[in-house]
């Protein structure tokens, strides 16, 4: 099933969703087939990804961990969301909260890495940089960029999922856990 | 760069992709950029299709160069060409390696992901080939067609109709090596260990380029 998974959430993203999104169906992933396959899929899926040169090699590891835990809050917050809604809008929940904490994680991991571009530079544009002090990532433009496309997606990743996973339940409900 | 033993290709993609996430100067990132694309080139690989696919990394290193453009428009250039250039040296690799040679070195950490990489390899082009009936299937009863609300659910019940057929496809193939013998490990034939051919000259060539490159890059006084 893990390998199956990472078929899915390989192909889903060529699917046109008549907006400017792509899945990638983590959030399902963690709820299917739970959070240390869930891993094991994300890894794979993200050095396939890594190797047809959409998303860098050298983050596999960071990125990995980042839609990791978009797998395992969707696991989580299912398993205790379903108790009180039913599947699809549990799984929509979980989806969008599972996004929108990631998005946020990504801004932290930005904001405590601490990169100096004066280090990343060099030598060659010391002179062209101001004196006072060393710089930092502008944090507040890269928020405002980033922010509002991922919870757009997460909105529609959310809605996705939950669509998704009442399809699946009317067809083959085995494959979404029920947590007897 | 074909005929070169996995292993020796492996090796020198990390250590070119060591000089370009080492490199500071934006001559020698333009630099490594023209190197990848002459050894795609001399590799026979569309050229240009293969840029088309490596910008798709740069939208999002544009991102972290805008937040930056503030303070150097070169520490943007320079985010945005690192991710290019790594995106390049992968697609080389990738498109001069059997996937399946690179999936048995990955065996010799972890036997579990390798089965799991060899899976989906499988799975990943049947996958895509039954996806590119479903979708051509719903696009010619207009099932993409309309408002945003009806592509939306429409996607979303051809992604559900896919997920159930793969997870099928997924069941019979399991139940089908079962009855094969498979008791969980694929014993999979790593690339034989050898001496350096003639046929490694290449890949190595690249490695040793690109980090000369890095080199000229850090002691020059070019931008």
């Amino acid at each position: 099933m893990a390998a199956v998974m990472v078929g899915v959430m390989l192909v889903v993203q060529s699917i046109p969703l008549g907006v400017p999104y792509h899945m990638n169906l983590s959030a399902l992933a963690g709820i299917v087939l739970g959070p240390w396959w869930a891993l094991l899929s994300i890894l794979v899926t993200n050095i396939a990804q890594a190797t047809f040169g959409h998303g860098g090699i050298t983050i596999v590891g960071l990125n990995t961990l980042v839609v990791w835990s978009e797998a395992l809050i969707g696991y989580y917050l299912f398993a205790v969301l379903r108790k009180a809604l039913r599947s699809p809008l549990a799984a929509g929940a979980s989806t969008f909260v599972a996004l929108t904490v990631s998005a946020f994680l990504v801004v932290g991991i930005v904001a405590i890495s601490g990169i100096d571009p004066t280090q990343a530079l060099g030598e060659h544009f010391r002179e062209f940089l101001p004196a006072a002090g060393p710089l930092q990532v502008s944090l507040m433009v890269f928020m405002i960029l980033t922010l509002p496309i991922a919870l757009g997606g997460a909105l529609v990743e959310a809605l996705v999922t939950s669509l998704l996973v009442a399809y699946v339940l009317r067809v083959k409900p085995s494959l979404i856990p029920r947590g007897d | 760069m074909h005929r070169a033993s996995p292993k020796t290709k492996m090796f020198s993609a990390a250590v070119a992709l060591g000089a370009v996430i080492s490199s500071t100067s934006l001559s020698a990132l333009v630099g490594q950029f023209f190197l990848a694309i002459v050894f795609q080139a001399v590799s026979r690989l569309p050229v240009r299709r293969l840029i088309i696919w490596a910008v798709y990394p740069a939208f999002f290193a544009a991102i972290f160069a805008i937040s930056q453009a503030q303070y150097s428009l070169a520490l943007s250039a320079q985010t945005v060409l690192r991710a290019i250039d790594a995106a390049l040296l992968m697609l080389l690799l990738i498109n001069t390696t059997p996937f399946t040679k690179i999936i048995a070195l990955v065996g010799k950490v972890s036997s579990t992901l390798s089965s799991l990489a060899f899976f989906s390899y499988r799975f990943l082009f049947l996958f895509v080939e039954e996806s590119e009936r479903r979708l051509t299937a719903i696009r010619v009863r207009g099932g993409l067609h309309g408002s945003v609300w009806s592509k939306v659910r429409n996607a979303a019940s051809l992604m559900g109709l896919l997920f159930v057929s793969f997870m099928e496809s997924g069941e019979k193939v399991y139940d089908a090596i079962k009855t094969r013998g498979y008791q969980g490990r694929l014993s999979i034939e790593a690339a034989t260990a050898g001496a350096i051919t003639r046929d490694d000259g290449a890949p190595l060539l690249l490695a040793a380029l690109a980090v000369a490159i890095f080199l000229l890059g850090s002691v020059s006084h070019l931008p």
